[in-house]
């Protein structure tokens, strides 16, 4: 009955329009008959859905590509004449195509410079080839309120435990680091020894300069040095079996260096010292790296065998270290081991640091960001000058169609005049980069290159698309879609119709140069309020000379030690008289977190605080305010035995008014007394909130009633020497004779705590400087799009002007005329960025706990600048075309 | 025999359209080889690798006449070349060859 159902009539239309002709019937007609077919074998609903499957299914390239003989063979013909008229309409407007190319080419600099800076940060730790099957070990022990540890560090055990328990942890590594003292020939340097695990060179893929890694760390005596320290040591002899004395626990220990290593920037695990975890019986005792798992030192990595999922392994992990811990021990402390893929531990901020250093991925976002922002800027600027110059085009465009052009040929035309431009600017662009290159790698602290490989290739071909079709398919396809008789007529009016688009594209732009403007005038503020912040201590003209105490004996003895040595040197250096005083202290400031000690208080709650060892000078020498109570006095004996000094936040963590005569409230502490309360001092980075500390004599008090305690950095006195303005080069030379004197032959380190200080805050100011870089840049591109942009408004605009002025207008009333659209467009521009600024900067500084207030003051700033810079753009065309000679524009009509 | 070299399913096209002779064209190769072989087929498939061969010179087509049925599109009947023969007839000794080197194996029942 029903006559016949017909498939879908679209489908059919799309096979006609992607299927070359000469093939059509014959597959459309098969596609009916199996269509027929179908409606019979499962009705006509699914068969209609079948054929539009089967169409699609036509779809494919030895299909489609049988198509365009003809077509190519056309463009190719008129490629010629395509290439000869993209140069020619570039060259006729040179000033546009100056600014087209220069600011597409500064666009291209940033993202190539900040794609490698993206890449490098993204493929840390990737160049090893067992990486994904690299593990770091962390551990958490939770012992209820206020008590919870967790920690990528872990006990010496660890490591040889998962390898002798798991079957599928191939090998395990450890590593850690320790200060220690290297002796070559006569002369001795401070050095940080790398001490790691035999399979170290099995499982991880570092560069062998000279000698062979193989079995070197399965010798005892061996060492591996890189580059620059085999330079350091023995210039440019082959350090291959030289010998270098270790100092190891007491005494020097000869090593010979049986390899040159060469550790990569973009590697989280960093050494340039290397011996052999064989060693670590002369430096720890044998409980500790047997049975202790309380005491945590070395990073554990562990390779798993091949197609082992973590996940297997740490769920196997509980009842093993039930039996490892001992029951009691692994119940209190809810012990959770776990592992870390290494390749994530660069940027993976919610894990502890252990010894490899971690990024915030902040930094990388921020910077793609503005690199794709003044990318953008000058896509705009090319597609606002092509768009203004059109109406110079549209003429070939009315031509080239009634010749019988196709407007697909047109569009490609257009894009490919786009490409055209971009390859030029991304040569322009590559030669930028390449040359500053080390400029950026100044700024972002990495040693990048600009690698000619397939990577680049793809960086370079991917932009060339991206901004050829970005910047040159707007004019494309405005252009295409002209009438050919009203522009041959002549009636096309350009210069208004489009003015609105190009406004909103210009406007885009001025939007983001204020953005920019405003946020280094923020971060400025800020970089600026860190180094001016007073940190409740004097930090200028203050100088650290670390000193050395051999590796014996208990801590507290070792700090006593030093205090003595620190006792001679003031004797000798105080004679000089550019030297104003000098104290000795257990920290120094910027380098890392003071000693922190734990312990449960009477009411049975866990606290922390930091401490630090001095001697009597060292109120006086950094210049604090004590609050209330006394500083401890030399001739006073009880002091060095009994005596504590605490600061504010210690005094308000328990609530005390009057801190002095209390005790530290744990009741383990042997018997002492608080007799100061020091003003707080910013003794960590202003990062973070000053933590309580205690400030002691005899650190002896402290450590014999504390739970816990946290040694990040070397507790070894460092000599704090007040230098007065003067000649600072000389008094150093002074100091460097006394150690001489002194410690002769020991490496003489010193370094001005102004200085440190600053360095904490380096990625920072390096980040506000590519920020004021990037600001420079995009606010030129941008006002050279002004600039284009204004001419070509105001050469529409000419007869007007000279209308007006005929009529009586006054210059400065034309030049409001003509201004007052451009001031109206940055005040909206303002107002649309002044909240993104505002929340993204606040973002910014939450990561200080010390920072400056965004004041509406910035944003006037920024867009007074973007508005006195815009204003001198246009007011320098506005004047020329106001100051035109009416006769001159209004006579060749 | 020449550099050409035949794919497994380009074979198997071939051999249909050799097959069908005056009725080889696209749905009736797809159906022939569901009907021989057992194997489902893609029309878009058997199409391309069709002209595939056309290319390679060893077969060619032609436009049927037309009917009712399909909508009143013509059919594109395939012919197999004397080429296509020559390199069917020269893929199968080939392969005739290679089986009389495999040692005769006794099929064990069980």
């Amino acid at each position: 009955m029903q006559e016949k159902s017909t498939p879908p009539r679209f489908a059919s239309r799309l096979l006609e329009r992607f299927c070359p002709s000469g093939l059509y019937e014959g597959i459309e007609g098969d596609l009916v008959e199996q269509f027929e077919e179908d409606c019979k074998l499962i009705g006509v609903k699914r068969a209609k859905r079948r054929f539009v499957l089967n169409v699609i299914k036509f779809f494919r390239p030895e299909i489609i590509l049988r198509n365009k003989f003809k077509n190519q063979f056309f463009q190719m013909y008129m490629l010629q004449n395509y290439i000869k008229i993209a140069f020619r309409s570039l060259w006729r407007s040179k000033v546009h195509s100056l600014i087209n190319v220069f600011g597409l080419g500064l666009g291209i600099v940033c993202c190539i410079l900040i794609t490698l800076f993206v890449n490098d940060e993204l493929t840390f730790d990737k160049f090893h080839k067992k990486a994904d099957r690299i593990y770091r070990v962390y551990a958490h022990e939770n012992y209820g309120e206020n008590q919870q540890f967790f920690y990528t560090v872990t006990p010496f055990p660890m490591g040889p435990a998962l390898k002798e328990n798991f079957a599928e942890v191939e090998s395990q590594v450890r590593i850690n680091k320790i200060g220690t003292q290297v002796k070559v020939g006569d002369n001795l340097f401070n050095e940080t020894l790398t001490i790691g695990g035999q399979d170290l060179f099995n499982v991880f893929d570092f560069k062998i300069l000279k000698g062979a890694a193989d079995g070197v760390l399965s010798k005892q005596s061996h060492v591996v040095i890189d580059e620059d320290l085999a330079k350091k040591y023995f210039g440019d002899a082959d350090p291959i079996n030289k010998i270098i004395s270790i100092q190891l626990g007491e005494v020097f220990e000869d090593f010979t260096v049986a390899a040159v290593i060469k550790v990569p920037t973009n590697s989280s695990i960093q050494f340039y010292m290397l011996i052999s975890d064989l060693n670590y019986p002369k430096l720890y005792s044998q409980q500790v790296l047997t049975s202790v798992w309380f005491d945590i030192n070395p990073e554990t990595y562990v390779l798993l065998r091949e197609g082992v999922d973590p996940k297997t392994v740490t769920n196997k992990f509980p009842p093993v270290f039930k039996t490892l811990l001992g029951e009691e021990d692994f119940k209190i402390s809810h012990y959770e081991a776990g592992l870390q893929p290494l390749t994530t531990i660069h940027l993976d901020t919610s894990y502890p640091v252990g010894i490899a250093a971690v990024n915030n991925p902040k930094y990388a976002y921020i910077l793609a960001a503005i690199a794709l922002l003044i990318l953008f800027v000058a896509c705009i600027n090319f597609v606002t000058l092509s768009v203004g110059r059109s109406l110079k085009r549209a003429k070939e465009v009315g031509i080239r169609k009634v010749v019988g052009a196709a407007r697909t040929q047109l569009i490609a035309q257009f894009i490919g005049e786009a490409v055209i431009v971009t390859l030029i600017s991304m040569t322009i662009g590559l030669v930028l980069a390449a040359v500053g290159l080390p400029l950026f790698n100044n700024l972002s602290g990495k040693q990048l290159v600009l690698p000619f490989n397939v990577f680049m290739l793809e960086v370079v071909v991917v932009l060339l698309l991206i901004i050829g079709l970005i910047a040159g398919s707007y004019p494309a396809f405005m252009l295409s879609g002209f009438q050919p008789i009203s522009i041959l007529k002549g009636s096309i009016q350009m210069g208004s119709s489009k003015q609105g688009l190009r406004k909103i594209l210009v406007g885009v732009q001025l939007m983001f140069s204020i953005f920019l403007i405003s946020s280094t005038l923020v971060m400025r503020n800020q970089l600026s309020f860190l180094q001016n912040k007073s940190l409740g201590f004097n930090k200028e003209q203050l100088a650290v000379v670390q000193l050395n105490v051999p590796r014996t004996g208990r801590m507290a003895e070792r700090i006593g030690k030093g205090f003595e040595i620190a006792e001679q040197f003031k004797s000798e250096l105080l004679k000089f008289p550019q030297i104003a005083s000098i104290c000795a202290s257990s920290h120094d400031f910027a380098n890392g977190n003071w000693v922190n000690i734990g312990f449960t208080d009477d009411k049975g709650t866990y606290r922390n605080f930091n401490m630090n060892s001095i001697d009597d000078d060292y109120l006086s020498t950094l210049k604090m305010e004590l609050v209330a109570g006394r500083n401890f006095y030399d001739d006073n004996p009880s002091d060095k035995r009994r005596s504590v000094i605490v600061n504010e936040a210690f005094s308000k963590e328990y609530g005390w008014t009057d801190a002095i005569g209390n005790k530290i409230p744990g009741k383990n502490f042997p018997d002492h007394e608080i007799i100061g309360v020091i003003k707080d001092f910013n003794y960590a980075s202003l990062y973070t909130k000053v933590a309580p500390l205690v400030l002691v004599e005899d650190p002896a008090i402290i450590l014999k009633g504390m739970e816990n305690i946290n040694v990040d950095n070397s507790p070894i006195p460092k000599l704090l020497i007040r230098l007065k303005p003067g000649d600072t080069a000389a008094t150093i030379e002074q100091i460097k004779a006394v150690w001489n004197k002194i410690r002769g032959g020991e490496e003489f380190a010193f370094a001005f705590v102004d200085q440190t200080l600053d360095a904490q805050y380096r990625s920072d100011q390096n980040l506000g400087k590519i920020v004021s870089i990037a600001t420079t840049l995009a606010v030129i591109i941008a006002s050279l799009g002004l600039h284009g942009l204004a001419s070509l408004a105001l050469q529409s605009r000419t007869k007007e002007v000279s209308i007006r002025k005929v009529m009586g207008a006054t210059e400065n009333s034309l030049l409001l005329l003509l201004t007052k659209e451009y001031i109206f467009l940055i005040l909206i521009c303002m107002l649309i960025s002044v909240p993104a600024t505002w929340y993204l900067m606040s973002n910014w500084l939450s990561s200080f706990e010390y920072k400056v207030e965004i004041g509406y003051g910035v944003f006037v700033l920024a867009g007074g600048i973007s508005l006195m810079i815009a204003l001198a753009t246009i007011s320098f065309q506005t004047l020329k075309t106001v100051w035109t000679n009416p006769v001159k524009s209004l006579n060749y009509e | 025999m020449g550099k050409e070299y035949l794919g497994e399913f380009e074979e198997l096209v071939l051999t249909m359209v050799g097959i069908l002779r005056e009725d080889a064209y696209g749905n009736a190769i797809v159906n022939e080889i569901k009907d021989r072989v057992g194997r489902d087929s893609n029309l878009s498939a058997v199409h391309v690798t069709l002209y595939r061969l056309e290319d390679k010179g060893l077969v060619k087509s032609s436009m049927g006449g037309s009917t009712n049925a399909r909508g009143g599109r013509r059919k594109r009947i395939f012919t197999v070349t004397n080429a296509g023969l020559a390199m069917l007839r020269a893929m199968k000794e080939a392969r005739m060859d290679l089986w009389k080197l495999i040692p005769q194996l006794k099929i064990v029942g069980s």
